[in-house]
């Protein structure tokens, strides 16, 4: 009699609980391909430790489009700067802030010979653009060979507050290097490597001014 | 005398220690484990689909969509930039009104809604509102208004309507954000500066040229 009794209970408990884990399932698929959509829009960006820089890149499907999602921690006073080929540069410095979390942005576009450049970082941006038409057609013809450095292009990546990041750094390899000159400025015979096609780079200014004092 | 060696325990059937509550049939043991089973399945379910619920407001937040938790109310968020003076909103009108969205490209002034200069009557509903803004070659603007990928407003500038000495605001709206039917809704308001005598550009005082759109009710 006893043992019926449990088989009967253990029986009801199964049914119940199938019930439920079907409800659960059913809830947990919805919820799923809710949460998959958001994170192939903007990747998932876990803070693992508040105190620290997270920087998590996101899939633009163009080769020149290039997007992270950054937290930054709070009480910094973020100082951003960007690098442009033509010598060109632009830079600014947030106030303290509580922490943050934003998308940063760097894109080409090529326009007829306009090279332009658009960087968002923060709420700050700025766009740069230079007519060449001749290094337009050769960045385009070799966009496969360009050297791209960008931050956390494996995933989600963790860095103290003391370091620079470097989001983008994109360089002309050797190989290409006199064609490039040679498409960039016919006249020009010098010698010496030509400069990242950009360099967007983040931090506190005490670790721009560390960086600076490691260079010297 | 009795045999030293002989057994008649030995004829008797074994018995176990444990009491008869205690025993239990392989069924038992299976439905158990179903059970354990299943319960443990459906409690990690459970407790994965929550971790997604709580992490969606953040992702929603990251990715500039709608977040609509009064339905009663405006709704409206403005598209991550993806290039410069890209200006790209989504927009939420609660049922029960009609919407007239309206656009100023002169006389505007600090804090009060100029006239329009072009409006659409609009019904509820969500929408994807853009304004692009384009210098032409000749220096003159071209100021476009897009509701659902379709041009409902469209002006042409002569040079020296914008001189590009700067200007002051722009979105009014970046995170998703609600706000009453009470008072008009402001999606933008940017006033283009202007230049002295001695070349600082600066907002003039009296009303300027700029762009200003915003939503309001009309009655029915």
């Amino acid at each position: 009699m006893f043992q019926r009794i449990i088989t009967a209970i253990l029986l009801l408990a199964i049914i119940v609980g199938a019930i439920q884990l079907f409800q659960a399932k059913a809830a947990h698929s919805e919820v799923k391909q809710e949460f998959d959509r958001l994170v192939a829009k903007v990747g998932r960006l876990e803070i693992t430790d508040p105190k620290k820089f997270h920087v998590i890149p996101i899939e633009t499907g163009d080769p020149f489009h290039f997007a992270w999602r950054i937290h930054t921690p709070e009480g910094l006073s973020i100082h951003r700067r960007t690098e442009f080929f033509h010598g060109g540069y632009s830079s600014g410095t947030s106030s303290v802030r509580p922490a943050s979390e934003a998308i940063h942005r760097a894109r080409f576009r090529f326009d007829g010979d306009q090279i332009m450049v658009f960087v968002k970082s923060g709420s700050g941006s700025s766009t740069k653009g230079y007519g060449n038409k001749t290094f337009s057609k050769f960045l385009q013809e070799h966009v496969e060979e360009l050297i791209v450095h960008s931050l956390a292009d494996d995933g989600t990546m963790v860095f103290d507050t003391d370091q620079v990041l470097t989001t983008l750094k994109i360089e002309i390899p050797e190989h290409l290097q006199a064609e490039a000159r040679l498409a960039w400025k016919k006249r020009d015979k010098s010698k010496t490597p030509l400069p990242p096609l950009i360099l967007t780079q983040m931090g506190t200014k005490e670790a721009f001014a560390a960086a600076e004092e490691k260079k010297k | 005398m009795s045999d030293p060696f002989s057994n008649d325990e030995a004829a008797e059937p074994a018995k176990s220690s444990s009491p008869k509550w205690l025993q239990f049939s392989v069924l038992t043991i299976m439905l158990l484990t179903a059970t354990v089973g299943v319960w443990v399945a459906q409690i990690q379910t459970t407790e994965q689909t929550e971790q997604m619920r709580l992490e969606i407001p953040n992702l929603q937040k990251a990715a500039r969509e709608l977040i609509i938790t009064d339905p009663g109310q405006y709704t409206a968020v403005r598209h991550h930039e993806t290039w410069n003076d890209d200006f790209r909103w989504r927009i939420y009108l609660p049922e029960g009104h009609q919407y007239q969205l309206a656009l100023a490209t002169e006389k505007i002034d600090d804090g009060i809604l100029p006239a329009p200069f072009d409006t659409k009557i609009m019904k509820p509903g969500e929408y994807e509102l853009e304004l692009r803004y384009k210098k032409q070659k000749d220096d003159s603007y071209r100021i476009t208004v897009l509701l659902d990928e379709e041009v409902i407003f469209e002006q042409l500038h002569p040079a020296g309507w914008n001189d590009n000495s700067g200007s002051r605001g722009a979105s009014n709206i970046s995170d998703s954000l609600q706000r009453g039917l009470d008072r008009p809704l402001e999606i933008m308001r940017t006033r283009f500066h202007v230049r002295d005598e001695k070349g600082n550009s600066s907002t003039p005082k009296e009303p300027s040229n700029g762009i200003v759109i915003w939503l309001d009710t009309v009655s029915n």
